[in-house]
């Protein structure tokens, strides 16, 4: 028996481009581990990251996460586009198809579920339980442990460049490509368990926060007082506990096709492979609106706090969010209207998905609405917002096109579609994460972001999707396919030369981003808010210290209206010191979620190289831990009144000096 | 600085709409310059909403700038209503305005897409011609079984004469289209799915496959021909005296993953060759596939409505 299974010396890639993409990422790793030597912080790692349980501190890492795999993401948009721009006519570009087959796979992959998903679990980390009043989750050690699953599965991926391959099969790795008979290598095995394992995390997510919402909430604040934001987190984390289950099983099923030489999905022996595509997409729509939403969230938030007035129509938002949610589990048949379904079928399906655009049509107008006869602040959260309103709405627009079967027989599978989901997926999921991570970056480290790099960031962001995306629309028109590594038709490369200028564009977009943390960072001091407050917002969220205490709240806060700190405010009861404080019951930290998060990565990596010994072992170990960890009933720590009273103290001795009270 | 901003903005907008409106031009967008009745239908409907779209984006693009414009912070003479929240006029016109256009979109929807189902034979006085067609790794395999000819990455027929296609895979998913006849359809291994084209004009159209089917998928490309009557019996008799014997055999020779570049004919062509390489995928004996008679009507298409057979 080889110890070792299929692994061996020939899984290190001989492809130059993918070995130096190995050396930097071993120099950064290597870097990384001297420089937390170097200045003793491995004990401060340790006691204040790794085993924490703070919401805030895990949706900071949350959103490292996401940043790390942005940038990975967009090297391999920039290497497609490049690809592409010299790929005609009988030249072979740079790439050969298999290293561009894994480019566009993990480019989506990426996006998806390492880029978007952190991101916004990050922001609901940092928001939501301060938005209701609470002091923490709902299940502070599992919400630990969905992080630590997410970055172990962000580390398979990472580790298929290094050793072995990615999958080649597209992000959506439908069968019987993705099959065992045409995908024999390892690729297939790393976007498997990349996805398991992280899609179990965000399955915990999804039930944490659900159950946060519905129980941690502050008193007075009913479910019509909630912030908008909440309550598209609360949406997208029951999308995320009914839809994520589709996913775990179409994958559970596709690895027992790989792995025991079952016929699910395959050719023959009986398997159906469109029930794989019709699976992948149960999960998969209802997937687009677990993305979209929260940045739906954050733009409703935005809206009305740099227009310093009330969010019009609430409600309103509130139907829309509750209709779209549902209405999310009812279209993923337009998906494959060219599978050979009847047109009755085809046109139901066609018809619900149009509905969704009554529920967003709503929302546009609503946002438009705030922002009438209001009092704009062009900070830039709104810019983003601004921008993500004009383009998102043409992406709906291409997204009514292809919802009608007669033009999705035409555009399916090409660029128009890659244009249209791109136009939708960037202004309306990554313009808002933006617009939130501006604008909670104050609420979590206690200083804001630099606004001139950020506005670079927007304009290269703006300018760069425009000339990156229309381009694509008029090669769809023209009939180009997705996916191309070469191409014959000269006609298509001038547009695609403007999508690779349109990439560089975004490239300076993603280095002011960069470039804006570093500057924040160095200009801390004079970006510093004392108030907790520094946009003048209008929920609870601001009530709080900036980064706030680790009970966010000494004394929870009486709900009295939807923008309760606005209410507060006016009333003149915010930042009132209470008569007196109790203690706080407050969760200890654990080393259970990293260390489940460690042994997943080895669990993953063993069943991608079938080593079964290690699979074994790991898997009992992490059983072990499950169990070790539930046996501990020591799990709390008290913070007495006085020390809350003194940290308090502290934190309005700062505010009136800064005048703030 | 929001002058500025706004003036960029504007430009970005207007580098975006140029890029549109010079698509104006059709001609040389494949899937809007259509040569059949299937294209043309789609053409039509791809502009129609367009057009109804624009009713929708313009009023929003404008409302967004002049809104932002009128009611920046700067600007202290325009009206400020803090806790205005709601209008039941507005409300009227957000959920309305978007009913109203969602209400012509799904009946437009209905109509043409019972007149574009790919399953549905075109109405013509001439009898239609079946071309079976075998996706393999990375070539398309056009089999003419009246004529008992094939061709490779080939695909003739005769202008204004209705095209009957029936599809099939020989390894993964992988989808058919040409791209100026309209209509995409999937072709997938151990089922047939169906797609119905005419072509009104000559000439040569690019089609392709459009699922990614691993390292040969770019140049799974392929010429469609539209031919005169006779041009089409004189390409028939070219393939004839030209063609090489096909059979199941060779077939699999063939079929194995490679990339031609050039057409390549077949003929004579083994009968029933077309339902042989869907029948590869289905155990005999246990085959979860009802293969009582010699007809083929009952066979496993990929449909799942009642017209399309069940037997998957």
């Amino acid at each position: 028996m080889n110890l070792l299974g299929k692994l061996s010396l020939d899984a290190i890639p001989d492809e130059p481009i993918i070995l130096a993409a190995d050396i930097m990422m071993v120099l950064v790793a290597v870097g990384l581990v001297a420089a937390i030597t170097y200045y003793g912080k491995w004990k401060y790692l340790y006691d204040e990251w790794l085993t924490t349980v703070d919401h805030k501190k895990i949706g900071v890492m949350y959103i490292i996460v996401a940043m790390v795999f942005l940038m990975r993401g967009f090297i391999d948009a920039l290497m497609m586009r490049a690809q592409q721009a010299i790929a005609s006519g009988g030249s072979e570009g740079y790439l050969p198809p298999h290293h561009f087959a894994e480019l566009f796979t993990g480019h989506g992959t990426m996006m998806i579920f390492f880029m978007g998903m952190p991101f916004l679990i990050g922001l609901m980390n940092i928001a939501v339980p301060t938005q209701i009043g609470a002091r923490d989750v709902a299940y502070p050690y599992l919400n630990a442990v969905s992080l630590w699953l997410t970055v172990s599965a962000g580390m398979l991926v990472m580790a298929s460049l290094a050793v072995g391959h990615f999958s080649d099969a597209g992000w959506t790795g439908y069968a019987p490509y993705s099959g065992i008979k045409s995908n024999p290598g390892v690729g297939v095995d790393y976007w498997i368990w990349a996805l398991q394992i992280s899609g179990i995390g965000t399955t915990i997510t999804g039930i944490n926060f659900f159950v946060t919402i519905m129980k941690e909430r502050a008193p007075g604040m009913n479910l019509m007082r909630m912030p908008m934001f909440t309550w598209t987190s609360l949406c997208t984390n029951i999308l995320m506990v009914l839809a994520f289950p589709a996913l775990t099983v179409v994958l559970a099923l596709l690895s027992l096709d790989r792995y025991v030489g079952t016929h699910f999905f395959t050719s023959d022996g009986g398997g159906n492979q469109m029930m794989f595509v019709n699976m992948f997409w149960v999960w998969g729509h209802p997937e687009v609106y677990i993305l979209i939403l929260p940045a739906f969230g954050v733009f409703s938030e935005v809206t009305a706090t740099f227009s310093n007035k009330r969010l019009f129509g609430y409600a309103s938002l509130v139907y829309a969010t509750m209709v779209i949610a549902l209405l999310s589990f009812t279209v993923w048949v337009h998906h494959f209207f060219t599978m050979g379904q009847d047109a009755t079928r085809n046109s139901i399906f066609a018809i619900a998905t149009m509905i969704i655009g009554v529920p967003t049509g709503v929302k546009i107008y609503d946002w438009l609405f705030t922002m009438f006869r209001g009092r704009i602040r062009f900070n830039l959260p709104i810019l983003w917002t601004l921008s993500f309103i004009i383009t998102f709405t043409i992406g709906g627009m291409t997204g009514v096109m292809l919802a009608i079967p007669g033009i999705d027989f035409k555009m399916h599978n090409g660029l128009f579609l890659v244009a249209h989901f791109h136009n939708v997926l960037i202004p309306g999921m990554l313009f808002g994460l933006f617009a939130g991570y501006h604008y909670w970056f104050p609420k979590a480290f206690g200083f804001c972001l630099d606004e001139v790099w950020g506005r670079r960031a927007f304009w290269g962001w703006t300018i760069g999707f425009y000339f990156a995306f229309m381009p694509l629309y008029i090669l769809g028109l023209m009939g180009m396919p997705r996916r191309m590594v070469t191409y014959d038709d000269p006609a298509w490369q001038p547009f695609l030369i403007v999508a690779a200028i349109g990439a560089l564009f975004v490239a300076f977009g993603v280095l002011s981003l960069i470039i804006q943390l570093i500057v924040s960072i160095r200009d801390r001091e004079q970006l510093k808010d004392v108030s907790g407050d520094p946009w003048n917002g209008r929920t609870l969220d601001w009530a709080t210290a900036s980064p706030p205490a680790e009970y966010n709240f000494a004394v929870i806060p009486e709900v009295q209206d939807r923008d309760a700190w606005t209410d507060m405010k006016a009333r003149g009861v915010a930042y009132a010191r209470p008569d007196k404080y109790d203690d706080i019951h407050m969760p200890k930290n654990t080393a259970a979620g990293f260390i489940l998060g460690a042994l997943s990565f080895v669990f993953g990596f063993a069943l991608i190289w079938h080593i079964w010994w290690l699979v074994a072992v790991s898997g009992a170990a992490m059983i072990a831990t499950v169990i070790i960890r539930g046996c501990d009933d020591d799990t709390w720590f008290v913070i007495p009144a006085d020390e809350v009273k003194r940290r308090e103290d502290k934190r309005f001795e700062a505010l009136e000096k800064a005048g703030v009270v | 600085m929001l002058r500025n901003s706004l003036r960029l903005f504007a430009g970005a907008m207007m580098i975006g709409l140029t890029l549109l409106v010079s698509g104006c031009d059709f001609s040389y967008m494949s899937t809007m310059n259509p040569v059949g009745p299937i294209g043309e239908t789609e053409r039509d409907i791809t502009l129609l909403t367009i057009l109804l779209m624009a009713f929708v984006f313009i009023p929003i693009l404008g409302m967004t700038i002049a809104i932002a414009w009128r009611y920046r912070s700067t600007s202290t003479n325009s009206k400020y209503t803090p806790d205005w929240d709601h209008s039941w006029l507005v409300e009227l016109f957000a959920w309305g305005g978007p009913i109203i256009i969602l209400i012509i979109l799904a009946v437009m929807t209905w109509i043409s897409t019972h007149d574009l189902d790919p399953y549905k034979a075109i109405d013509s006085d001439a009898k239609p011609i079946r071309i079976n067609a075998v996706a393999t790794d990375w070539k398309w395999l056009f089999v003419y079984p009246e004529e008992n000819v094939a061709s490779v990455n080939e695909f003739a027929f005769p202008k204004n004469v209705p095209l009957e296609i029936h599809l099939t895979s020989n390894s993964v998913m992988n989808a058919f289209m040409i791209q100026r006849m309209g209509t995409q359809i999937f072709a997938m291994s151990g089922m047939r799915t169906k797609l119905h084209l005419m072509s009104r004009e000559t000439g040569n159209f690019d089609g392709g496959n459009y699922q990614y089917t691993g390292d040969g998928f770019s140049k799974m490309r392929f010429v469609a021909r539209g031919m005169t009557k006779a041009g089409y019996q004189q390409w028939l008799d070219k393939v004839r005296a030209q063609g090489q014997p096909l059979d199941m055999a060779k077939f699999k020779k063939f079929a194995e993953p490679s990339v031609v570049e050039d057409a390549v004919y077949f003929s004579p062509v083994q009968d029933e060759l077309f339902w042989k390489v869907i029948d590869q995928f289905h155990t005999p004996g246990k085959s979860d596939v009802v293969h009582a008679t010699s007809s083929h009507d009952i066979l496993p298409d990929s449909g799942t409505g009642a017209e399309h057979g069940t037997a998957h």
